[in-house]
């Protein structure tokens, strides 16, 4: 579920500032919507934190992402194990290791990899409608603005009970995504975010 | 008449007024044993059951996987799919009626990794029992403990998050391995809840129906609520397409009522037509009453007779409407020619009887076709046909209007001899035409024949299979067993007895996820003992590696009590636990006290399979291959019904005539009707199928019906309108039989079809040919 937020990110870097009902919701989202039209390429890295109930210690990890519309996604972890997924013309590829001994993953993580691959499409090809229907859109607080959203499905929220997002005071850019998952969470620091500048240097093609 | 003594008038009047009472009670009982009939709408009853493999076979078509399904595919092309698609598919399922089907929930679908897990023991053969072994050992507990630390945090998050706490050792490949491959049936997106296609335009909704698919009018009311949930909840842009046996069943249905209801009062009002131009008199109305008295005795015997009556038996009843009431009609004319109703009858009586007798004959052998439905079919008409001319006989003369001759007499007929070499030659040129040509004609044995399907549901069923890859190339068998273990057991011995013959032949069955007692017995025996060796140290070894790795103490609690419980044996309610419910739900059916199991094989692409099991009665083949097979063997049996009908025909125009060369002119219309319908077949290029077939003998019968009243002309000095009558009753025939090819359902259509046109060419042959055929004058049969 760790893909998911970072589209929250996306639609959240332009998103208007003010109002706490849903109809603001409505309408942040629609300003968003009006902002990302015209880009096509989305790149940054990010440090995963993760917080398991039955693990004693956080795991953090690194990486780097990197979308081109309308759907080739190519998602990697830099350390400490490196992994990575591409998403390219519907077809999901997983990978464990580093570049010179990648190993592909079998189908049934593939499938998988796809499901949460589609999640992100969803928010990166940002449509208001697709959003609010897959999620409960709410504002959960004002200073830094902060959305959570709530899976609407069975099916999605048996994985993901909820993402919150804090937006930083500008808000052009993320300060934190936090997925909320059973006995897990799961927070997502983005940085270095840019927009039709191609691959982040380093990332595998 | 006018010259009656009043006593006879008195004797008439009585005579008339008994029958009249006599008619208003038997019509009135048939009424109501009519409305009573059990209607078999579906296409069962065209599904021979000459052979016991086949009919049992029919008998458990529903418990077949893909039966048991419904498919609606939901496609949007557009932007919005990945919202709309759900969206729909969600609301159609809320408006589903729960007493006629549901769609099974998502945790039905999706495997409950604790309850996987506890079918391992059972399952480990020794490959899986030297793994698990392997991952046992204290060694390799660090590293497995790192790599699944980092796939926790990593890209395969997503799916380590849903197994780790219930299998951190990667165990589950020894149950999964089991699973079976061909379950012919897409998995379900776990996020969407229904299985999505890659491009993510089309969604699938599997539907569980709660009415059989043999249950017509189950189906019926089942297709009508899903259509109306569509309608309702379909958004602009979303379409929808429907798959499956139900729809079948209901389309089927629906079909063959309504060319009942078509066929039936277009015949009617046909052959009222031809009673207003050709008659034209009152006594039309009785010659009406005729066929509908005789269409409901029948129905009302039918009742009595079967439990259950096939619709298109009854719907045969356009036809039969032309055919009962030929009696009436040449009672009509003789009644109008001759001085009085007793000599009018005594005139007809035998010529008639002669007649009755032909197509009892040629419709009587068709009791011997191996498909239930023609066989009802053969009843219903003789039973048509006799009450057809007992009502002629009897009623028809005491009717009013109907006893006062109108016409004058006309002279006799020219009494003719047959041209015996024109005779033998036209005799032999039909008979090897009909030879050749039913040699040459291609065959049909596929069972969509038997079916109506319409263009929008043949193309929305091959929509669906195509894109879900479903039923592509498979056979199906069920194995019959008292219980879930004995039919199991029979599907181990016929996969084995596949795999003998054809080794690595594709196969799955719950056979592989669900072991015999004995080898499950085996299985946990072994388990137990790498338990009692090595268990509580790799306890001990586990807990502590868990700890250092940083995982809490109750990180792997499901795991620990897994491998600490007692091995449990696998069985239904352990493989529902484990959260596939949907799975054994496709392959284990129960019906009427017995448990059939599934056994899917993938096609060959040949009839291998289904011989290779043949010899085990209690497993069935449901391939469409097989049930091919099945229709072409009972083609070949209902083929000598062709030259029995001929036999027997040819018995009765003897036995008329009493004379050989008389009787094969009589013969000669049944060989002109086959050899026309037969190169009919060949021009049109319309395959010989099974109820063709059994359409031909109709043709044989009914061509010797008119040859007899021809030639009857030409052999007796007896001038009864028999011209005229011929062209009314026959065209009353053709009228009553050519409605069917208005019918929609292809079994209706292909028997109209195949004896409207025999019966034309078999009336060319009586009214143009055999008058030519008859050259010598004489003057009276004995040469009086």
């Amino acid at each position: 579920m760790k893909f998911v937020p970072l589209f929250l990110m996306l639609f959240l870097v332009a998103a208007a500032a003010s109002a706490g009902q849903p109809r603001a919701v409505d309408t942040r989202l629609q300003e968003v919507q009006r902002q990302m039209v015209g880009v096509r390429q989305i790149s940054g890295t990010f440090t995963q934190t993760k917080k398991l109930e039955f693990l004693k210690e956080p795991v953090v990890s690194h990486g780097r992402f990197f979308f081109d519309k309308p759907g080739t996604l190519t998602w990697e972890y830099v350390s400490p194990a490196p992994s990575g997924l591409k998403m390219e013309n519907g077809k999901a590829t997983v990978w464990n290791g580093p570049p010179e001994a990648r190993v592909t993953q079998p189908g049934a993580m593939s499938r998988a990899a796809k499901m949460m691959a589609d999640q992100v499409m969803m928010w990166m090809n940002f449509r208001p409608r697709d959003i609010q229907a897959a999620y409960d859109v709410g504002i959960a607080g004002e200073n830094p603005l902060t959305l959570r959203v709530v899976p609407k499905r069975d099916g999605l929220r048996k994985y993901l009970k909820s993402i919150t997002v804090a937006l930083a005071d500008d808000y052009r850019t993320v300060r934190s995504v936090t997925l909320e998952e059973d006995g897990a969470a799961t927070t997502l620091d983005f940085d270095d975010v840019r927009f039709d500048q191609g691959p982040p240097r380093g990332m595998t093609e | 008449m006018s010259g009656d003594s009043p006593a006879e008038r008195a004797g008439r009047r009585r005579a008339r007024l008994l029958v009249a009472a006599v008619v208003t009670v038997v019509l009135g009982v048939s009424l109501i044993l009519a409305e009573a009939i059990d209607l078999d709408k579906s296409i069962r009853p065209l599904i021979p059951d000459s052979s016991p493999e086949l009919a049992k076979s029919a008998g458990v078509l529903d418990l077949a996987p893909f039966s048991k399904v419904l498919a609606v595919q939901l496609a949007a092309d557009g932007p919005d799919s990945a919202r709309l698609l759900p969206e729909t598919a969600d609301a159609v399922r809320a408006r589903l009626d729960p007493a006629l089907m549901d769609a099974p929930a998502l945790d039905e679908q999706i495997p409950d990794m604790a309850g996987v897990m506890a079918l391992l023991p059972a399952l480990a053969d020794g490959e899986c029992l030297d793994q698990v072994a392997t991952a046992m050992d204290p060694a390799a507990l660090g590293p497995r403990l790192a790599v699944l630390k980092d796939d926790l945090s990593g890209v395969n998050a997503a799916v380590t998050g849903l197994f780790w706490r219930a299998d951190p050792l990667g165990l589950r490949g020894c149950v999964f391995k089991n699973f079976p491959r061909l379950t012919g049936l897409p998995q379900p997106d776990p996020m969407i809840g229904y299985p999505v296609s890659d491009d993510g335009l089309r969604l699938l909704i599997l539907i569980r129906p709660k009415v059989a698919m043999s249950d017509t009018d189950g189906c019926v009311a089942l297709m009508a609520n899903l259509e109306e949930s569509l309608a309702v909840s379909l958004p602009e842009g979303v379409t929808a397409q429907i798959a499956g046996g139900h729809r079948h069943t209901a389309a089927n249905s629906g079909v063959i009522m309504r060319d009942l209801v078509v066929t039936m009062s277009l015949a009617m009002i046909l052959i009222l037509a031809i009673y207003v131009f050709l008659v034209r008199s009152w006594g039309a109305l009785w010659l009406f009453l005729t066929p509908a008295a005789a269409v409901l005795i029948a129905t009302a015997i039918m009742s009595l007779v079967f439990d259950r009556v096939s619709g298109l038996a009854i719907g045969f009843g356009a036809a039969v409407l032309g055919i009962a009431e030929d009696y009436a009609v040449h009672v009509h004319f003789a009644l109008r020619r001759s001085p009085d109703s007793r000599t009018a009858i005594r005139w007809v009586a035998r010529p008639l009887f002669m007649s009755v007798l032909l197509c009892a004959g040629g419709f009587g052998v068709l009791w011997w076709s191996a498909i239930p439905a023609i066989r009802q079919v053969a009843v219903f008409t003789i039973l048509s046909i006799v009450v057809g001319y007992a009502w002629a006989i009897l009623v028809l003369p005491h009717c009013p209007g109907m006893d006062t001759p109108r016409e004058r007499a006309m002279p006799p007929a020219d009494l003719r001899r047959p041209r015996k070499r024109a005779c033998l030659a036209t005799v032999g040129v039909f008979a090897c035409l009909t030879l050749v040509l039913f040699a040459a004609v291609p065959r049909n044995a596929s069972v969509r024949s038997l079916g109506h399907a319409s263009r929008e549901l043949l193309s929305d069923q091959a929509a669906i299979e195509k894109a879900w890859k479903l039923n592509q190339d498979m056979s199906i068998f069920l194995a019959e067993g008292g219980d879930a273990e004995q039919a199991l057991a029979l599907v181990r011995q016929g996969e084995a007895s596949l795999r003998a013959r054809m080794p690595g032949l594709e196969s799955a069955s719950l056979a592989s996820l669900w072991p015999d007692a004995a080898e499950q017995a085996a299985r946990i025996a072994a388990w137990n003992s790498l338990m009692a060796e090595r268990g509580a140290e790799f306890t001990a070894a586990f807990t502590q590696a868990a700890l250092e790795h940083g995982f809490a103490p109750a990180a792997f609690e499901p795991f620990l009590q897994w491998f600490a419980a007692k091995p449990a044996r696998i069985d239904a309610e352990a493989l529902r636990s484990a959260g596939l419910g949907f799975l054994l739900n496709s392959f284990l059916s129960a019906k009427d006290g017995k448990t059939y199991a599934t056994l899917l094989v993938q096609d060959a692409g040949a009839n291998h399979g289904v011989s290779a099991l043949d010899g085990n009665e209690r497993i069935f083949a449901l391939s469409a291959r097989g049930l091919e097979h099945g229709l072409d063997r009972a083609m070949s049996q209902d083929r000598w019904l062709i030259p029995a009908a001929a036999v027997i025909c040819l018995l009765v125009l003897l036995w008329t005539f009493q004379d050989g060369y008389f009787a094969l002119l009589a013969f000669i219309p049944s060989l002109a009707g086959l050899a026309g319908v037969l190169a009919w077949f060949m021009a049109s290029g319309h395959p010989l199928g099974l109820v063709e077939a059994a359409g031909l003998p109709l043709v044989v019968c009914l061509g010797a019906d008119y040859g007899i009243l021809a030639v009857h002309e030409f052999s007796e000095k007896l001038d009864l309108g028999a011209a005229r009558a011929i062209l009314v009753s026959g065209l009353t025939t053709v009228a009553g039989i050519g409605i069917l090819i208005l019918a929609r359902h292809p079994v209706l259509k292909a028997m109209g079809g195949t004896v409207f046109v025999g019966l034309v060419a078999a009336m060319a042959a009586a009214i143009l040919l055999l008058p030519r055929l008859c050259g010598e004058k004489r003057t009276g049969r004995d040469g009086a």
